[in-house]
């Protein structure tokens, strides 16, 4: 891929926690309009790195650049600035106030009044919350504040989306209506998930990336890391190859 | 159902039409007590509504925003000394009104940006306000000795200062303020300062102070800087304890340390908790029943208010979490779709 293909890319980023490297000098790339998804056994860093991605931890070495801007100090509203739209593991809403409110007030970061109203509009429609619009987004199930997170970052009309496990905690139905919204923003925007559930995965996934112990281990697609006796053993153990 | 609360002052949406008409019919009622009232009903009245601002501006930066100070009484006895201070040195008096509104700000300001933006947390923030406003007190206590002078002004420590001037008419600086006047005057202040603040809540600006309350990372992560969004309200704020502050110095005629002082401070949080601090009109009514009940009290010879004081904060914060007034609106609420109820079934 060509350099202006590039929107996002760390080169040596690293992570130390006391003695514990969970981070170690990743250099990664990602390409406009991919839609990436990082997986990985627990503790093999995807989670730290997804963080510092999105400036929620400050890396101890390296560098992140988005489209060519060095982003690896810029505090967490800069980062929205620039187009990036970050969706955490728990859903991170504003209890108190209605579902209309948590998707104005993304909305009108971005546009102005008379924009606000039709981007709030339409994302109340595409997510088919237009029923329980008045309704505070606390007393909704787990399913429904996740989407209304992801109308807020889909209002924000942000040129990369970054997802930590957005289906934990739903069940079937919701998964498969959360991988079609995640089909259709990817439209537009260039996406990377970060995940645990591989059915999940195998039906949204294009290319994937695999963490292990802090680095990546691999970086292909689906198929091919299905197939790759590495990333078996990883998850499996060596002592579980039949 | 707890979260239901906040539809009582609902910051997003515009006041319906009968609140035009509540403001209003206060608004005259309120300005024609004097016309009925004895005269010192009517001066114990003004202080009221003098800490009613003082409540309004805790309950904007606490309620609404999140941010809990503990010390808005350093900025009330800013603005009660800043007033007196000015007002004695160059005899005018309306300018060392705005003088007590922008000497807190700009202490605010200073103080409030190396909280807020040095990150320090809600709670630490309020302990700092608290210390600051405890060391104000402290310091100005110092001040007997007559080296302690602001241009003439003698500062006098303990005694405080009780040659407060009142208040001149700004159109007409021979006149001063009757009791009667100062009283509307007090009224008018409060009630412009509810409105305004009820309407500044419907902005962008304080829709996104109340994101900030309910959850200010996800503020930040939508892209707009909560740090100046928080550090001007605490400004705001700040502003009208000290118009609060120079009301009060007035009307005393007094300005004194105990108005930086721990009681005072508590005061403020009774008030507030008491009325209702996510909405506006509930710490008013919290400020005037509280004081007005502390009044009587001392009246009954109970000689313990501030022990029957405690009692009744311990009774909100246990019975009545969310104040008088949005607990009152929660039974109506109820009672209103219990009879509905009632009323569709017999329809049947």
């Amino acid at each position: 891929m060509s350099a202006e293909d590039i929107i996002l890319e760390t080169s040596g980023l690293e992570k130390r926690f006391g003695g514990v490297r969970a981070i170690a000098g990743v250099d990664f790339k990602l390409a406009r309009g991919e839609l990436r998804c990082l997986i990985g056994p627990n503790g093999a860093g995807k989670s730290t790195f997804f963080k510092m991605l999105t400036a929620q931890i400050k890396p101890s070495a390296g560098r992140i650049f988005f489209d060519g801007t060095d982003i690896t100090h810029a505090p967490s509203h800069k980062i929205s600035r620039l187009g990036i739209g970050i969706k955490n593991q728990v859903p991170d809403v504003y209890d108190g106030l209605s579902v209309h409110e948590n998707l104005w007030l993304a909305a009108r970061f971005r546009h102005n009044t008379d924009k606000s109203r039709q981007a709030v509009a339409a994302a109340l429609e595409s997510l088919e919350l237009g029923a329980i619009s008045n309704e505070l987004v606390g007393e909704l199930a787990h399913g429904q504040r996740q989407w209304v997170e992801f109308g807020m970052i889909m209002v924000l009309e942000p040129r990369i989306v970054l997802l930590d496990e957005p289906t934990a905690g739903m069940s079937v139905e919701e998964t498969n209506r959360t991988a079609d919204l995640i089909r259709e923003i990817n439209r537009t925007t260039t996406i990377i998930v970060v995940e645990h559930d591989m059915q999940f995965i195998r039906n949204i996934a294009k290319q994937v990336t695999v963490f292990h112990q802090g680095s990546i281990l691999a970086e292909d697609t689906m198929e091919n890391i299905q197939n790759n006796q590495t990333v078996r053993d990883v998850y499996l153990g060596v002592s579980g190859r039949a | 159902m707890a979260l239901k609360i906040f539809a009582l002052d609902p910051p997003s949406t515009p006041p319906k039409w009968w609140w035009w008409l509540f403001v209003g019919a206060m608004t005259a009622a309120l300005l024609l007590m004097p016309e009925y009232l004895e005269l010192y009903v009517i001066i114990d009245l003004t202080s009221y509504f003098i800490f009613a601002l003082l409540a309004l501006s805790m309950s904007f930066l606490w309620g609404y925003c999140g941010v809990l100070s503990f010390g808005q009484t350093a900025f009330f006895g800013l603005g009660g000394y800043g007033y007196t201070v000015l007002a004695l040195n160059t005899g005018e008096t309306t300018g060392s009104i705005f003088f007590a509104i922008a000497l807190p700000m700009i202490f605010s300001a200073i103080v409030g940006y190396f909280m807020i933006y040095g990150r320090i947390s809600d709670i630490y923030l309020s302990v700092i306000t608290l210390v600051v406003t405890l060391i104000l007190e402290k310091g100005v206590r110092a001040t007997s000795g007559d080296q302690y002078v602001i241009g003439s002004v003698r500062l006098n420590g303990q005694n405080g200062i009780p040659t407060v001037p009142a208040l001149k008419v700004p159109w007409n600086t021979a006149m001063e303020f009757s009791f009667e006047g100062f009283f509307q005057l007090a009224v008018v202040l409060m009630l412009l300062t509810y409105v305004g603040l009820r309407m500044l809540l419907l902005t962008k600006y304080g829709r996104v102070l109340v994101s900030i309350r309910e959850n200010e990372r996800r503020t930040e992560l939508l892209g707009y800087d909560a740090r100046k969004y928080k550090l001007s309200a605490f400004v705001l704020a700040g502003g009208i304890a000290g118009l609060s502050g120079a009301m009060f110095a007035i009307w005393g005629p007094l300005a004194h340390p105990q108005m930086f002082g721990l009681g005072r401070a508590a005061d403020v949080i009774i008030w507030v908790l008491v009325g209702g601090k996510a909405t506006l009109i509930g710490p008013i009514a919290g400020a005037v029943g509280i004081e007005y009940l502390k009044v009587w009290l001392g009246t009954q010879g109970v000689g313990q208010v501030p022990f029957v004081l405690g009692l009744v904060l311990m009774l909100f914060v246990l019975l009545f979490q969310q104040g008088v007034l949005p607990s009152t609106g929660l039974v109506l609420a109820y009672v209103r779709n219990n009879l509905s109820a009632r009323w569709a079934e017999r329809r049947k």
